[in-house]
């Protein structure tokens, strides 16, 4: 037996291994991977799901009704019993998803070792409001051009 | 923590862990303290730990599944009977595996 963390699971055998994990009521801790979350959640970031389903504002994991695919966006509304996803790096919204497609939410975001809360605290309600409206990717685009990029890792 | 193995013994997998074949190799997730990590504790099994594994069912004894590998793989029962037992005892560190 050996302890294998060079092997790096993606797409449908990352979600199998999720859903299972979940379904005995645990957690799951993986490494992130891409930027549609970013910068909340970074490319290599380690993130821990926990089985509770999330609400608005919260990140979730979910499967997406066409591609069948795991995605981890954020709640930006519900309306008619279905949530409205979205990444936050993202334009477009991942459009209405049922709430049994959600799998959970993330409790947990550690990036060089270190636990990042900004995104998960009570600052979630107004970021999944400025991404509804369009408005957080100006704003973070805005930021980019603005803050020198050593106060921005300092923040973010 | 060291663990004693008795070959005479009996253990079971554990109903804490995620075991899955993915892309021929065989995965195991313990899960610890409520999380199953797929970053510090993701475990793989060859192939001759998989057929020890799927042995590990609580009934045969490490002495018996080591007899039927020697049987099937025709190879020497000392050679066996040592690895099936350092693979259970590695499992039972971690609590992969449970002595019945």
């Amino acid at each position: 037996m050996k302890s294998d963390k060079e092997l790096h699971l993606y797409g449908q055998d990352l979600l199998e291994l999720l859903c299972a994990v979940l379904s005995k009521g645990a957690g799951f801790r993986f490494q992130a991977k891409g930027f549609s979350m970013s910068p909340f959640i970074k490319d290599g970031d380690v993130i821990t799901i926990s089985p509770v389903k999330g609400t608005v504002s919260q990140i979730v994991p979910f499967i997406h009704p066409e591609g069948k695919n795991l995605r981890v966006h954020r709640i930006v509304w519900k309306t008619r019993g279905k949530f409205l996803i979205k990444g936050d790096h993202c334009n477009e919204s991942d459009g209405l998803i049922p709430e049994e497609n959600i799998l959970g939410h993330v409790e947990k975001i550690e990036r060089n070792g270190k636990n990042i809360r900004f995104g998960l605290g009570k600052e979630r309600h107004l970021i999944a409001w400025l991404s509804r409206k369009r408005i957080l990717n100006i704003m973070l685009f805005l930021g980019r051009l603005l803050i020198p990029s050593f106060i921005r890792r300092r923040i973010l | 923590m060291e663990q004693k193995i008795n070959i005479k013994n009996t253990y079971c997998q554990s109903e804490d862990v995620v075991a899955r074949e993915i892309h021929g190799e065989f995965i195991i997730i313990p899960i610890t303290s409520g999380i199953g990590d797929l970053e510090d504790e993701l475990y793989t099994l060859n192939e001759t730990g998989k057929n020890i594994w799927d042995r590990l069912d609580g009934k045969k004894s490490l002495k018996e599944i080591a007899m039927e590998l020697s049987k099937e793989f025709d190879a020497p029962l000392e050679e066996i009977e040592k690895d099936v037992a350092g693979l259970t005892e590695e499992l039972l560190v971690r609590r992969i595996v449970l002595e019945v």
